[in-house]
């Protein structure tokens, strides 16, 4: 077999061969799993409660994975980067999910600034203005099949996130909302 | 007769095979820098100062300006030759140095006044070609680095607009090209291509003043005239030839700029809306009488114009990195392209999607972080002979890369010393030194490989060639302002330190 000669010219081709697949790492974009389509909606007026008239100027869908939109004190997701606007906007999450083991359920809701949290219709648990990033812990009975479930966040000035994480009874577990288990399935 | 034509034929066929390479880059060049050119239809950055300006000359109205007027008194004659706004008021112009939205007129065109920029821009390539071409003897390669002065996306950006830099960068690579010319035709230097080059240096000073770093290439002329008698010592002989070329390059570069400053004063004719800037009572009554073109009010025109220039220069704020939405940097950062600059954008909602048509200069990062990797080896090569006493493998590309690296170091290092706000564009005087002194330090590390005609070095330097179009086509959205969604604005963000500012 003929060896390839180490000289001058092959160290232009690995570096142009670098130079190229560092380019197309980089604007290859993120890709994550389709599982929560994540609706954000950019109001033209301030927020200052969850509940408040909506004036929508914008709105776009982000798919993500998990609800773990809570990096770096900002509504950012770890791999798509910022996600929101710069401030005053709403999120809408509608999904629906499996329960594999009927039971008590705990949510923990994180948010910065103020959420409604329903399952099935039924509102569960909500914090209505802002606040610094805070979780709530929310209970709710669960029979075994399809249930469905609607997250609503705003995020009014200054720091965001939002974070959603489930677990089988008090003190179970923790999974993030997204990431299947022997309980429930998204 | 056939044979006449068949001659004549022949004859056209053998000149274009001839020129080819310079032919396919001139349309190159002019596809890249002169597609419509127009748009955007409205000014950006600069625009705003340099068409007021350019009008003022249009109209024969008195002004006074930081930079010297030859670049205006091109937009303007350009504007009156191609007259794109026949019936269109543009008085407004005259009033002010720095032209708002509400000023301008409905439906005006800036074809006319971006026309010498574009123009002169997409002739440098020749320039370029030329200068690579008598440097390497070597024409394939100054074909395909001749690319790197097309396919800048910051270059574009600055030169499709009616501002300075294309046409400054016209007159410097020409300056280049007319020394490289009379060093490499193998006659001995005569004084006047010491006339020569003053005359040309003295129309790029004439257009901005940065290009006065061109005056190393007197010294460098005068290195090569007197080589021999530099290696000989032989001060006797330096002096007597120091004593004739200095006011032979010295004196057509200062008549040069005289001549330009001449005719701005002679066409300032009126004052309007009491815009006397720094003019003295002298000036002003000069003015008045209709004496504008009288050597005596050239004398006090030329002062009160240089004392404008001045003290406009020192009231410029400082770089203040702190201050939100400083568009300036710091000088040290334009190597790796910090920071952009948002000249305009429009956001526009079609179908629901948010798109933004940004207009930003923004480095080709392949061919800046290049010209950057050409320094660092050129100075490695530098020190390796005269630190370590290594022996150059080409002497003639080994002094020529000291010249364009020097000239490099030159520019920044002064560029260093000023303290008011500079910014990324006052990078592309050096870029273009870099860009040149790359292709030569390639061509010395590759010379073996180029003396043999090795097919691997071709396959290479012609992918990497396709890559810097290629990066360049990529970003073309910033330079061209075409529509970018959020994603495709993401996808071009490569570094966080460029600063490049999303609008949603």
């Amino acid at each position: 077999m003929k060896a390839i000669p180490f000289n001058k010219n092959t160290v232009f081709s690995i570096l142009l061969a670098v130079v190229v697949v560092a380019i197309i790492y980089r604007i290859t974009p993120p890709y994550v799993e389709d599982v929560f389509d994540v609706v954000i909606s950019k109001n033209r007026t301030t927020i200052t409660d969850i509940h408040q008239t909506r004036d929508i100027e914008m709105t776009k869908v982000v798919k993500v994975d998990r609800i773990n939109l809570a990096e770096k004190n900002r509504f950012r997701h770890p791999k798509l980067g910022d996600i929101g606007y710069s401030g005053d906007y709403f999120v809408d999450i509608d999904s629906t999910f499996l329960v594999k083991k009927p039971g008590a359920y705990v949510f923990y809701v994180g948010s910065d600034d103020g959420f409604v949290f329903s399952v099935d219709g039924k509102k569960i648990c909500e914090w209505t203005h802002e606040r610094p990033f805070t979780t709530d812990v929310c209970h709710v009975n669960l029979t075994a099949g399809d249930h469905s479930f609607k997250l609503a966040y705003y995020q009014g000035y200054g720091n965001s996130g939002l974070a959603m994480s489930y677990a089988f009874a008090a003190g179970g577990k923790q999974y993030l909302a997204g990431d299947n288990s022997r309980y429930l399935e998204f | 007769m056939p044979n006449k034509l068949q001659h004549l034929a022949m004859n056209l066929y053998a000149l274009t095979l001839k020129n080819i390479y310079p032919l396919i880059l001139l349309i190159c060049s002019f596809g890249i820098y002169f597609t419509y050119y127009g748009t955007p239809g409205a000014m950006f950055w600069d625009e705003n100062y340099h068409v007021a300006s350019a009008q003022k000359h249009i109209d024969g109205v008195m002004y006074m300006e930081p930079h010297p007027p030859l670049g205006k008194m091109l937009m303007g004659l350009a504007e009156s030759v191609i007259d794109p706004n026949a019936g269109i008021d543009k008085q407004k112009f005259t009033q002010t140095d720095h032209i708002e939205g509400s000023d301008t007129p409905a439906g005006m065109k800036y074809t006319g006044y971006r026309w010498p920029s574009v123009v002169l821009m997409a002739l440098s390539v020749l320039f370029f070609y030329g200068i690579l071409r008598r440097i390497t003897q070597n024409q394939l390669i100054a074909f395909l680095f001749s690319s790197f002065i097309i396919f800048d996306n910051a270059l574009v950006i600055q030169a499709r607009a009616a501002m300075l830099e294309g046409i400054q960068l016209f007159f410097v690579l020409a300056e280049l090209y007319c020394f490289v010319s009379v060093v490499t035709r193998g006659t001995p230097i005569r004084l006047k291509d010491y006339a020569l080059l003053g005359v040309i240096i003295g129309l790029g000073i004439s257009v901005k003043v940065t290009s006065a770093i061109e005056l190393l290439l007197f010294v460098m002329l005068f290195g090569v005239d007197q080589w021999k008698n530099i290696q000989t010592f032989n001060y006797r002989k330096l002096t007597k030839r120091l004593i004739i070329t200095v006011p032979t390059g010295v004196i057509p570069l200062v008549l040069v700029f005289l001549s330009i400053f001449y005719i701005h004063i002679g066409m300032g004719t009126k004052v309007v809306a009491g815009k006397t800037y720094k003019a003295s009572p002298e000036y002003l009554q000069a003015i008045q009488r209709g004496d504008t073109w009288s050597p005596s009010t050239f004398i006090v025109g030329l002062r009160d114009n240089l004392k404008y220039m001045s003290e406009y220069a020192d009231g410029v704020p400082k770089l203040d990195e702190c201050k939100p939405g400083e568009n300036g940097s710091f000088a040290m950062d334009w190597l790796l392209g910090k920071k952009t600059i948002s000249y305009r954008w429009d956001k526009d909602t079609v179908n629901g999607k948010v798109e933004v048509r940004y207009m930003s200069i923004v480095a080709n990062p392949v061919i800046w972080f290049s010209v950057l990797a050409g320094i660092v080896l050129s100075l490695g090569l530098i020190m390796s002979k005269f630190i370590y006493g290594q022996k150059e493998k080409d002497t003639p590309l080994f002094y020529w890369i000291c010249a364009l690296t020097s000239l490099y170091m030159f520019y920044m290092i002064a560029i260093l010393q000023i303290e008011r706000v500079m910014y990324l564009y006052h990078y592309l005087v050096p870029l273009v030194f870099g860009m040149l002194n790359f292709a030569l330090i390639f061509s010395y590390i590759y010379r073996e490989d180029i003396l043999a005609n090795r097919k691997h070095l071709w396959i290479n330097l012609s992918l990497y060639v396709a890559l810097v179009i290629a990066v360049f086509a990529f970003f073309s959205p910033f330079t061209y302002g075409f529509p970018m969604t959020e994603n495709q604005f993401d996808m071009r963000n490569w570094f966080s330190f460029w600063k490049l500012q999303v609008v949603q």
